[in-house]
């Protein structure tokens, strides 16, 4: 049976949360599936699926159930709010994660139990709630748009659930991971943050992403690399687009709207503008020449990691208003802010120099200085961020002063003028909506407005835009990460207009009906009937419709050829002739295939080794000598020499010795690579010595070698050296 | 047909506005033309640039768009409602004139350049003279500046690209590196020019059915103006038919609208947004809207130019004549008007472009049929007379080479990347849905049955011709292969026909922000949105010149090296660098192609008649003349540069065997080799048992030394024989 949801502010926003929890949980199930499904015919085990979706609904959606039953009717502490209690889920699960690989008792059972009966009890209310069509259509629509995600980031050379056999096949993937997982690697082993190429000097960059991952794969039981192609998909992305939602939910609850407003699960307006602004309407290409990477926010792990934090930060603050102890006040001004702000420098700096931005401007416009509390949190955010910034900015990622850089140079030639424009797209049609509710027409309008502080939201929104804008069209921050700070708008922008959208519509239908109406000279009904305005709109809007289609069907497609292909190669490998459904998923004809791949060898005494007990790869360093020409040059087709040496400590989470690139490559000067000195001659007999290497460890601190050289055609031969030994 | 034509009483003074109005089109059109004979002129500095060639494109332009306004003004101002008193119709008659004193000049012999351009110079300072009379400071000052300008667009969109250049020769003489449309095109001028006759003249002179209007037309300017084929190509169509297309379609909107629309600075605005574009040209270009090919393709620049003024020709005709014609009260002139004007322009039409033919054929036939012409039996009869001229005309243009069969959605797949496919029909018909609805807006059309009632009471003809000609455009480029992305050709006219209606309705039809004020944020809003587009069609502006200007300094580095003297690479600031003549000169000859352009160019100085019994042969032994063109896959072409640079048809002179052939450019009239040229096939007997059958009395037989200096050895077939 079904129940009429009856219209009330209060009902749609408890409805709407749970249309949240359910979303999440669907597209956290739908990203899970896709792995799992993927893996068919490989090396499967349920459980890491199942423990990564546990953890995703432990994050997204206990915080609700917890937030019901801690909050009492009429209360509305911020620290009791769904934002605040999702960034405390986020905190449990790290420690719990922590706790996991420092004693071996592992909590997550529990979690993923309780994120199950959430995820459950939530969404067996939700269903019962709302009209069946509606939610039918809602389910639909959520499982095709996980379906877009998983396909987005399994759709590159970055993440794939096929990862280690891609690897085995041809190397075929992307640096950037390797980066990112040597340092997580690196945390966790040595407990310093370094990408570990020749021993483990400290490394200035926003790990935090990386250090939160290595908890997480700790917690379900997995290594980093693993966790990067299965569990941040299936946590990450599910919190990211929740914590969109969720920020729009507060938004909503805190400026009201009128009862007529229909619940979010069935407002297709909202899902319409949710579509378009992650999908995208126009092709994928020209949204890439505008410097909408779409793909980039889904596989950039820290941007990602971030932006839900930034986005809860954000919605906490939002839920700030109605707290009314002081108590709260003080710990989310003295503790919470500047605590998040350090949280979001070692997730991304951008996001921490906008929050610190935000931070700022509101204690300028709601004057801050008349409260002692708010004086001094202020200057705890800015002390905190003084304080993270070194260690987490990369100076080499700063190319210089560069006038216009990002328009320049990312966005495609001929286009550089619509960037502001289509770039921001979002903000501006927020800003434009609010100045249109609020009936400012003109600039004195607008000042009252902004006295009054009618606008403190669109101003928000537009100094994130400003802020976000000017870094990269000041400096030349490398590749291209200056998008990292303009794009955080978008979702910012697209959870206000979430958050307002229906009552826009609202006010909209009524300004039509005060108005006379027009007159109709044509009293036929049918075909006749059909107004002009609809056929334009019709026909102006197909175009975008279908876009969004195409888009949404482009990367999932892509997966799936890459998938087969993957498949086809292998069993090609494995001998056997037939090429049908069933020698693509069988087990044993894949297996053999990915045995007779070039780098299985390489890929499996690497992984072996990082199967060791911590406490040895603590004390030991590994030594890949550079006459082991398949491990150094497997990158040198496409140029990428210089991003091979991060593969062994990403895969087997001990640090490297003498592991610089080859002699002859260039170094590049990103990547932490600068730490390192480039090699001046080629690697010498003399060098690779027992002694020499000895040498070399314990003057890093380490007491064993472990050496990997050639060895037969299957696998490299790996050796132990004990640098304390006599004679060593 | 209705507003925008019919005033509603927003101009001022129609009448005497109308005036002004054809002279800014003829002042305007005017200093385009002078801009880019200066343009072209500034091109070739450093190289030898004889004054005179430039001078007479300049005279004939001034004769084609200045006295169309003065006979009109003299003559025919006062005698509106009469077709052939209309601006366009004059405007017509101008180019026929100039077309038919070119054909006449090889047989009286005399030259007439220099009275035309005096004319053509007497009819620019008449217009300009009264113009400057009628028009404020502002607008005195704001078009000529704003023409000039205009000029270095539209300079750097034809001579911008491949196909056309100030310094055509020199760059086939450089490395060879041209577009071989330049060699073609010149070669059927040639033809024309010589025998009488299309066709390229690769082994004799067979009919080609093929749009050779304007070759033909360009044919008889150079014999009006003494140039050669190149140089029509080159020079004189750029400077005489881009401004004559833009100031036909400006005419063409006046002529629509009965007032001047001009004065608003409105139209100006539509008028450059629809010209340069307000997006980028990667963007037009992705969804298949090729901006630039308006300039580019001459024979659509005629053709298009033709088609608007004959439009404008017969609305004229139709709005004073066509109570009469429905009504039984038919005058002889009438049927004189539709028995000769309406087919002879759409045969015209049609040896200029097959499209415009095809599509203005059906535009009439509409129209006729909307209007009842069935219901009067002489109209049926010319109406069937033209439609079997068209017919039969369709037969003598259309090559049946380009007839290669259904391909569903080629257009599309072939020049419009997949993901863009959604947005084709929306930009395609941009400006004909902005027409059509800024149309049924005044026409307070709000649903489909309002616009069933305005067709029905005859209000929304011009509305339904847009959309008639918009669908039937596009629909060869869903269905047919047409090669090289002709089907443009026919989807892109209702662009034109809507521009130029938008255009004559600029100050009725588009909306006005009256009472916006500064300080309203509506204004600040649109002034926001309108500056990407502005900076958009600012980067239009210079994208072409900018190119046009690097091409140029690459072929002067390329000499400069070939002299011994290195100057860097090829970036436009190095230009002022570029132009010494000596240097120049010298890079020149030592250039692989020089003596061998130099010796055909000889050879094209030959008497008329000479040429016209004389077929020209080069064996295959003279690798220096068949690997002239250097572009890839250029070798197919090399066989053109004979007749497109001396006039001459050439006997047996298809390409090399193994050089891939292309199945256009009239080569699939004639046999493709089949085994490499024998000694036998190259004896004085052999030649000229070929080039008698094919009409000719002598053979030149061309052989080029390893210096590529040519030597001529003719061969009397009459001794032979």
């Amino acid at each position: 049976m079904t129940e009429p949801i009856a219209a009330s502010p209060a009902v749609n926003d408890v409805d709407a949360r749970d249309t949240i929890v359910v979303a999440t949980s669907i597209a956290a199930f739908v990203l899970a599936a896709i792995y799992w499904v993927s893996r068919i015919g490989f090396v499967n085990p349920a459980a890491p699926v199942l423990q990564s979706l546990g953890l995703s609904l432990f994050i997204c959606c206990t915080p609700l159930q917890l937030m019901r039953l801690i909050r009492r009717k009429g209360d509305g502490e911020w620290l009791s709010s769904q934002p605040a209690l999702t960034v405390l889920a986020l905190v449990v699960s790290a420690f719990a994660g922590v706790l996991a690989g420092a004693t071996g008792f592992n909590i997550a059972a529990v979690l993923s139990a309780a994120g199950f009966a959430s995820s459950i009890w939530t969404g067996a209310r939700w269903l019962r709630r709302g009209k069946a069509a509606h939610s039918l259509a809602f389910l639909a629509g959520t499982v095709a748009f996980a379906v877009w995600t998983g396909g987005v980031v399994w759709g590159s050379r970055y993440k794939m659930p096929l990862f280690w056999e891609t690897f085995s096949l041809k190397a075929n993937i992307h640096h950037d991971p390797m980066y990112i997982a040597s340092m997580a690697n690196m945390l966790a082993t040595y407990g310093t943050p370094s990408i570990g190429l020749d021993g483990v000097p400290l490394a200035h960059y926003h790990y935090g992403s990386g250090w939160l991952f290595i908890q997480w794969a700790n917690l379900i039981g997995t290594d980093a690399l693993s966790f990067y192609s299965l569990g941040y998909p299936v946590v990450v992305i599910p919190l990211f687009f929740g914590a969109v939602l969720l920020l729009g939910a507060e938004l909503r609850e805190r400026m009201g709207g009128s009862s007529d407003v229909p619940p979010l699960r069935s407002d297709y307006r909202d899902w319409i503008v949710f579509l378009a602004a992650t999908i995208g309407v126009i092709p994928t290409r020209a949204l890439d020449g505008l410097a909408i990477w779409n793909a980039n926010v889904l596989i950039s792990e820290s941007y990602l990691a971030g932006m839900p934090v930034f986005l809860l930060v954000l919605a906490s603050g939002l839920a700030l208003e109605r707290s009314t102890r002081q108590r709260a006040r003080v710990a989310f001004l003295l503790g919470f802010l500047p605590l998040a702000l350090v949280a979001c420098g070692f997730l991304k700096i951008s996001l921490m120099l906008l929050l610190l931005g935000v931070v700022l401007y509101l204690a300028v416009r709601l004057h801050f200085w008349r409260s002692w509390i708010a004086s001094v949190s202020v200057v705890l955010c800015v002390a905190a961020t003084a304080l993270t910034y070194p260690i987490v900015s990369l100076p080499a990622q700063n190319s210089g002063i560069s006038p216009l850089n990002f328009m320049r140079y990312d966005v495609a030639d001929g286009w550089q003028q619509f960037f502001p424009l289509l770039h921001m797209m979002w903000t501006w049609i927020y800003i434009a909506a609010r100045l249109w509710e609020e009936k400012v027409r003109d600039v004195t309008d607008l000042r009252t407005a902004l006295r009054a502080k009618r606008l403190m939201d669109a101003e928000v929104l537009f100094l994130l835009m400003l802020l976000g804008f000017i870094p990269g069209e000041l400096i030349s921050i490398h590749g291209g990460s200056a998008v990292y700070f303009s794009d955080v708008q978008r979702w910012v922008a697209l959870a206000f207009i979430i958050g307002r959208i229906g009552v826009w519509a609202e006010r909209w239908r009524a300004d039509r009906a005060a108005r006379p109406a027009a007159s109709v000279r044509t009293e036929d009904g049918g075909v006749r009937a059909v107004r002009l305005s609809t056929l334009l709109a019709i026909f102006v809007i197909a175009p975008f419709v279908v876009t969004l289609l195409a888009n949404s069907v482009q990367w999932p497609l892509w997966v799936v050829r890459a998938n087969i292909a993957l498949r086809r190669e292998l069993v090609a490998l494995s001998g056997t002739r037939s090429a049908g459904l069933s020698a693509l998923t069988d087990p044993r004809t894949l297996s053999e295939g990915l045995r007779r791949t070039q780098y299985y060898g390489l890929v499996s005494s690497l992984r072996d080794i990082r199967a060791l007990p911590i406490e040895e790869r603590q004390r030991a360093v590994l030594f890949i000598p550079q006459s082991y020409r398949l491990y150094w040059t497997m990158w040198d087709a496409d140029g990428r020499c210089t991003y091979t040496p991060l593969v062994a400590p990403a895969v087997s989470s001990v640090a490297l010795i003498d592991g610089t690139p080859s002699y002859g490559c260039t170094q590049t000067n990103q990547y932490n690579m600068t730490a390192y000195r480039p090699r001046a001659g080629p690697q010498l007999p003399s060098d690779t010595t027992d002694a020499a290497l000895c040498a070399r460890a314990r003057m890093k601190g380490f007491a064993e070698v472990i050496v990997l050289g050639s060895g037969d055609a299957s696998a490299p031969r790996r050796r132990r050296i004990d640098c304390y030994l006599p004679g060593r | 047909m209705q507003s925008p034509i019919v005033d509603n009483g927003r101009d001022r003074d129609p009448e005497a506005g109308l005036d002004q109005a054809f002279a800014t089109v003829a002042v305007a059109a005017s200093i385009v033309a002078l801009g880019l004979a200066a343009i072209y002129w500034l091109a070739r500095a450093g190289f030898d640039t004889p004054f005179d060639p430039v001078l007479r494109s300049v005279g004939l332009a001034l004769f084609l768009l200045d006295v169309p306004y003065a006979v009109w003004h003299v003559f025919a101002q006062r005698s509106r409602g009469w077709a052939a008193a209309s601006y366009s119709f004059i405007c017509l008659a101008t180019l026929a004139s100039i077309a038919a004193l070119g054909r006449l000049v090889p047989f009286a012999g005399v030259d007439l350049s220099v009275l035309v351009t005096a004319l053509g110079l007497a009819a620019f300072l008449f217009a300009t003279f009264h113009w400057l009379r009628s028009v404020s400071l502002r607008h005195a000052l704001a078009i000529p500046a704003g023409s000039a300008l205009f000029s270095v667009w539209t300079g750097g969109v034809v001579w911008g690209r491949i196909y056309k250049s100030p310094i055509f020769l020199e760059m086939l003489i450089t490395d060879g590196i041209v577009h071989h449309d330049g060699v073609t095109l010149a070669a059927l001028g040639n033809m024309l020019r010589t025998y009488h006759v299309p066709s390229m003249g690769l082994d004799g002179i067979p009919y080609m059915a093929y749009h050779w209007g304007s070759p033909w037309l360009f044919a008889q300017i150079a014999n009006a103006a003494g140039l050669s084929l190149t140089e029509v190509y080159h020079l004189a169509f750029p400077v005489m038919m881009i401004p004559f297309f833009f100031g036909g379609l400006i005419a063409f909107a006046i002529q629509m609208r009965g007032s001047d629309v001009t004065r608003d600075p409105v139209f100006w605005i539509l008028f450059l947004a629809a010209t340069v574009g307000v997006m980028p040209i990667t963007g037009t270009d992705a969804v298949g809207v090729w901006t630039s090919n308006v300039v580019i393709s001459e024979s659509y620049t005629v053709g298009m130019a033709v088609g608007l003024l004959l439009l404008a020709t017969t609305v004229s005709f139709w709005r004073n004549r066509a109570k009469s014609l429905l009504g039984g009260s038919i005058r002889w002139w009438d049927f004189a008007f539709m028995l000769l004007v309406l087919p002879a322009g759409l045969v015209a039409l049609g040896y200029l472009k097959i499209s415009l033919m095809v599509l203005g054929f059906l535009a009439a036939a509409y129209g006729a049929l909307r209007a009842g012409a069935f219901r009067r039996p002489p109209l049926v009869i010319i109406g069937i007379m033209t439609a079997a001229l068209v017919v039969s005309v369709y037969g003598r243009v259309s090559l049946p080479a380009h007839r290669e069969g259904m391909v569903a959605l080629d257009f599309m797949k072939s020049f419009v990347a997949p993901p863009w496919w959604p947005f084709f029909f929306l930009f395609q018909f941009f400006w004909s849905l902005l027409y059509v609805v800024l149309r049924l807006r005044s026409e307070d059309a709000r649903n489909v049955g309002d616009v069933v009632a305005a067709a029905k009471a005859g209000r929304i003809l011009d509305v339904e011709l847009v959309t008639l000609l918009a669908i039937v455009g596009v629909i060869p480029g869903l269905i047919l292969h047409i090669d090289g992305g002709s089907a443009f050709y026919f989807s892109d006219v209702q662009r034109w026909v809507s521009v130029g209606l938008l255009l004559a309705g600029a100050h009725t039809l588009v909306p006005r922000f009256r009472g916006w004020r500064w300080s309203e944020l509506r204004t600040i809003g649109v002034a926001l949105l309108a500056v990407p587009l502005v900076i958009s069609m600012m980067r239009n502006a210079t994208h072409w010149t900018a190119r046009m200007l690097r091409a140029n300094a690459a072929t002067r580095v390329q000499l400069y090296d070939a002299a011994g003297v290195k100057r860097g690479p090829p970036v436009i600031r190095i230009l002022p660098r570029l132009m010494n003549h000596d240097i120049l000169e010298a890079g020149l000859r030592l250039s692989p192609n020089y003596k061998p352009v130099e010796g055909l160019l000889e050879i094209s100085r030959m008497p008329l008649a000479e040429k016209r019994r004389t077929a020209v042969f080069v064996p295959q032994s003279e690798v220096r003349y068949w690997q002239m063109l250097r572009r890839p896959g250029a070798c197919t072409f090399s066989s053109y540069v004979v007749p497109s640079l001396t006039g001459m048809s050439m006997v047996d002179g298809m390409p090399p065997v193994g050089c891939k052939l292309s199945r256009y450019y009239g080569l699939s009239l004639y046999r493709p080799r089949v085994q490499p040229q024998l000694p036998g096939d190259t004896t004085s007997a052999a030649l000229c048992g070929r080039a008698v059958k094919e009409g000719f009395e002598r053979v030149l037989m061309l052989r080029f030394d390893s210096a590529g200096t040519v030597s001529r050895k003719p061969i009397d077939c009459s001794r032979i024989r």
